[in-house]
């Protein structure tokens, strides 16, 4: 079987991943349930599976997870990170805080629905979730002013704003962060295959402006304003609401959770299961491929080595994987998603604080705070047994933590007991300051999708940017599998 | 003999301070960002640069990535074998010619102007923006062509300095409290005087690989590659750039 040329064909027939959404459980095809792994395979496969060796380019969850399951099938696996501890942009940490207090700096949450595969893994790995209150009892501040949820489902207050009474209604039924489907939903029952975005009637729509759809159903002066969308693909948009329906997943999950002592555990778990397969501060400077198997150069501390193998399953964020030369280079479609590939990056910050100041103030933490230095604020590691507590705030990069602390000063109504104030700024990482994929330009869908999953030859594509939805965790852990399954038949 | 000249002959003291600030040796050297003069409050020390790999006057395929390295030693800030110099300061500019060149054409060449842009490498700018790729932020190229005209300077200085969102999509740029309005304005003249250069790009880290990407209609020509390292000064004042530089033959 080629998979140089993947069509859509095989997509369609991955019923896999579209009965285990739709059924809202773990899929068998995937993976099986908790009680029947490792997966069984014949003892002639999983022996000759053992003497082909798979490298996996980048230890984040993506690479950890598909060097994880490349193992399970019986692989002989070598992960290959270039900083000096593996997780990437799942990062725990507990510098700078106190009494056992820690925060996730980068990945943040898990649904249910959703993250079906990741839910496996904490049953598999012994990990215990928790449910993460982040989205609950949010204050908005609107122009200046704080809203509470009662306050932006009440008519009057709408009103105000300027939506018209069909909006008013559905914000009054329905969460605030609801709102996009009101002007989506009619659209998305076409979408059958949540891998499919193309062939469904809306081809057309990929040159416009998804606030042309907007207007279409009528959507206020105040809702546009809201909504935004001139410059993002309507058919992206469409598709993007579509998985996440077929996913049974809302537009802003309020049910959030997390993993007791940091989403980190859960790459963890991978990489040590994987041992000393996984090498730290070890950067691919190259990579030479043909029809038999593929050679990588790299660094490690400063010398020069070589590793052959069988397969390569590049787990890089792209960014950071044009850098490296292929030899021969790659077809014009997978280059082209290579080198255009965007993402977002962002500041983290923390603050440790004596108390929970904001029930003195009669307030919630859980703040949308839309201040140009710190967009919002909310509880994190709340099971630790102390009375310290620590908040998160996400901001763009450049603002450093003191500044950060100075606007949440500036706009908090109330009076603070924080006592620490910590960022990790993502967009000064060295080898990977990408959080997640951007939306695809608008126009472009076909140059983009499917090519971004496609293998080509020996080389295989997983990790955040390499799934149909963008949300990290979930396409890292979902593409990780892809691919263990890519290179299982292919082997 | 400096000393001789300046007491003989003080125009001529001026025209060779010229020289040495304006026309730099071609391999290793620096530039300091005011008159060199002697000074017992000036304790500053130039940073070393050196470009490892690859080879001068090596040969390459055009449209290829090449690898390269740097390292860099500075007495006051350390040393990059020991990542005491942060990679991300470290910068590689290519600029490509056409003809063969002699190894003694390079001095002849115009040297680009580069006070806003070490003010950029000191900043974050190059932590959202590349040269000629978008990642977080735009291009200098896109903002380059977008803003052709040095009128539109002083609303996108004051974009920096205040912070901005919205032109190019929902991430925001921060704002930039500590620069000046006089810096912020040599960061944009800089930008839209040499982002929309096709024979110009720029690299970050201390290696990694550079493209060797020639302009539309060439297929042949050199890049002189010059790695730059500004450091921190004496207190942020006083600041001294580093370089040195290699051709690279593309064919």
């Amino acid at each position: 079987m080629s998979f140089n040329n993947i069509d859509m064909t095989r997509y369609k027939r991955r019923e896999f991943i579209k009965t285990s959404v739709t059924a809202g459980i773990g899929s068998t095809i995937l993976g099986g349930a908790a009680a029947a792994r490792p997966m069984e395979q014949s003892s002639q496969k999983q022996s000759s599976q053992k003497n082909k060796r798979v490298i996996v380019a980048g230890g984040g969850i993506g690479g950890l997870c598909c060097g994880y399951e490349l193992l399970r099938r019986g692989f002989d696996v070598v992960v290959l990170e270039a900083s000096g501890r593996h997780g990437g942009h799942v990062f725990t940490a507990r510098d700078g805080l106190s009494d056992g207090l820690y925060a996730d700096y980068g990945a943040e949450h898990i649904t249910k629905p959703g993250y079906e595969r990741y839910w496996e893994y904490t049953r598999e790995l012994n990990l215990e979730v928790l449910p993460y209150p982040r989205r609950k009892n949010v204050l908005r501040r609107i122009d200046g002013k704080f809203y509470t949820e009662e306050m932006l489902a009440d008519p009057a207050v709408l009103r105000k704003f300027g939506y018209n009474e069909r909006e008013i209604k559905f914000l009054s039924q329905n969460p605030w962060g609801e709102f996009q489907a009101l002007f989506v939903d009619p659209y998305l029952d076409k979408f059958k295959d949540e891998y499919q975005p193309f062939g469904v009637g809306y081809d057309q729509w990929d040159t416009t402006p998804i606030q042309e759809i907007y207007k279409k159903e009528g959507a206020s002066p105040a809702a546009l304003n809201r909504l935004g969308g001139k410059n993002r693909s309507a058919l992206y948009e469409l598709w993007r609401s579509a998985i996440l329906k077929l996913r049974g997943v809302p537009h802003y999950p309020l049910e959030v959770f997390r993993l007791r002592g940091g989403n980190q555990q859960l790459p963890n778990a991978f990489a040590k299961r994987l041992g000393d397969r996984v090498k730290l501060s070890c950067l691919i400077t190259s990579i030479r491929h043909s029809a038999s198997g593929v050679t990588v150069t790299y660094d490690e501390f400063g010398e020069k080595k070589e590793m052959s193998a069988d397969f390569l399953a590049n787990c890089i964020p792209l960014p950071a994987f044009k850098a490296i030369p292929i030899t021969p280079a790659l077809p014009v479609e997978k280059q082209f998603v290579v080198d255009h590939v965007v993402y977002d990056s962002y500041s983290r910050f923390v603050f440790q604080a004596r108390s929970k100041f904001w029930e003195a103030d009669k307030t919630s933490i859980n703040m949308d705070l839309n201040h140009p230095d710190i967009g919002s604020i909310w509880q994190v590691a709340n099971e630790v047994d102390t009375h310290r507590v620590a908040l998160m705030g996400s901001g763009p990069g450049g603002v450093s933590a003191q500044r950060a602390l100075a606007a949440f000063r500036s706009v908090y109504p109330g009076k603070d007991t924080i006592e620490q104030a910590l960022v990790k700024d993502w967009t000064k990482e060295q080898f990977a300051y990408t959080c997640e994929r951007l939306d695809f330009p608008m126009g472009q869908l076909s140059k983009f999708w499917p090519h971004v999953m496609t293998p080509h030859g020996r080389i295989h594509f997983a990790g955040a940017y390499a799934d149909n939805l963008n949300w990290g965790m979930e396409a890292a852990t979902r593409s990780a599998n892809r691919v263990a399954k890519e290179i299982e038949e292919a082997a | 003999m400096l000393t001789n000249i300046a007491r003989y002959c003080p125009p001529c003291y001026a025209a060779v301070l010229l020289v040495i600030l304006h026309v730099m040796p071609f391999r290793g050297g620096y530039i300091s960002l005011r008159p060199t003069q002697p000074s017992s409050q000036q304790r500053n020390t130039a940073p070393i640069v050196k470009i490892n790999e690859p080879g001068h006057q090596g040969v390459y395929s055009a449209n290829t990535l090449v690898s390269y390295s740097v390292s860099v030693s500075d007495k006051e800030d350390g040393d990059s074998r020991y990542d005491e110099i942060p990679s991300n300061s470290i910068f590689l500019e290519l600029s490509f010619h056409q003809n063969s060149l002699n190894s003694n054409e390079g001095a002849k060449h115009k040297a680009i102007d580069r006070h806003g842009l070490t003010l950029m490498m000191r900043s974050d700018c190059f932590n959202c923006h590349q040269f000629k790729s978008r990642n977080i932020g735009p291009a200098f190229s896109q903002i380059a062509m977008k803003y052709e005209s040095q009128r539109d300077a002083h609303a996108l200085a004051a974009r920096i300095m205040n912070g901005s969102t919205g032109l190019w999509g929902e991430e925001i740029m921060p704002a930039h409290p500590d620069l000046s309005e006089e810096q912020t304005l040599s960061v944009v003249q800089w930008i839209l005087k040499y982002g929309g250069t096709e024979t110009l790009d720029y690299v970050r880290g201390k290696s990694g690989t550079f493209p060797t990407t020639l302009p539309r209609g060439k297929s042949t020509g050199y890049f002189i590659v010059r790695a730059m390292y500004t450091d921190n000064g004496t207190d942020g004042n006083n600041v001294l750039t580093g370089y040195d530089s290699v051709i690279v033959h593309c064919r």
